[in-house]
């Protein structure tokens, strides 16, 4: 699966294209970014709410490949700038982080 | 191999937090390492250096390798951690509510790092607290799943 394959009206990408096209091994989803360190898997898409320069340090140390930030949450174009560089794909949506799941699930994205 | 660096850690920057340790991740990626073993460093390097931005007066963090060894060193000028079995208890956590809303104060940093490292030394006392983490470099150190 490409995180590319993820997009739909509900997903808005908000890196540049190319940061869609990795492949990706299913999700992880947490607010806690230390719970993130210790249980996510490589190449997961991180499902979280907590939108700073942080969530995206923490999925270049665990090489994740997207983070969907759930439930409109604010990204900065610092935030956009970082990602960009770490080719980190940031996608927005207006869905709660169970609705993802689940519409992932209902997609074949998992 | 030998390799140093030292990085100066800024309190209470939620911004700057993580550059220390995505510089460590670079650098082991630079080395050759595998993936686990460079999870296990980063991991590390992270919740201590973002140990330091949360409840510290200001520090710093020393990166080593040498005679297949690889140390973090990290310093911090307190206030010190009071009761550290406690601090070690998972779910246990003093971080304020900023920290909370970046995302921290999970209760976890101290127990991931301790996990993470192949030796871990922590002292404190109210002028500050040092916390010194050993990982040893084998060959599995360069393979993917090490």
């Amino acid at each position: 699966m490409l995180v590319h394959d993820i997009l739909t009206n509900d997903y808005r990408l908000l890196t540049e294209l190319s940061t869609a096209n990795h492949p990706y091994e299913g999700v992880y989803a947490s607010d806690l970014l230390s719970v993130v360190l210790r249980s996510a898997s490589q190449n997961a898409v991180l499902i979280t709410i907590i939108a700073n320069l942080n969530t995206i340090a923490v999925a270049m140390l665990m090489d994740l490949p997207a983070i969907i930030f759930s439930e409109n949450q604010v990204v900065t174009q610092a935030m956009i700038e970082k990602a960009n560089l770490e080719n980190i794909a940031l996608i927005s949506t207006s869905l709660k982080t169970h609705e993802v799941i689940l519409d992932l699930k209902a997609r074949n994205c998992l | 191999m030998e390799y140093y660096k030292h990085f100066d850690i800024v309190p209470h920057d939620f911004d700057l937090a993580g550059a220390m340790s995505s510089e460590v991740k670079r650098t082991l990626k630079r080395f050759g390492f595998g993936f686990d073993f460079i999870k296990r460093v980063s991991v590390a390097a992270y919740e201590a250096e973002i140990n330091i931005v949360i409840h510290s007066f200001g520090g710093y963090a020393d990166f080593r390798i040498q005679n297949n060894r690889c140390y973090l060193q990290f310093i911090d000028i307190g206030p010190g951690i009071p009761d550290i079995p406690l601090a070690m208890t998972p779910g246990y956590s003093t971080a304020s509510e900023e920290s909370q809303l970046n995302g921290f104060g999970a209760g976890m940093g101290l127990i991931n790092i301790q996990k993470s490292a192949d030796e871990m030394s922590l002292i404190s006392d109210p002028n500050g607290t040092v916390l010194k983490l050993k990982f040893f470099i084998t060959e599995d150190s360069y393979h993917a799943g090490s």
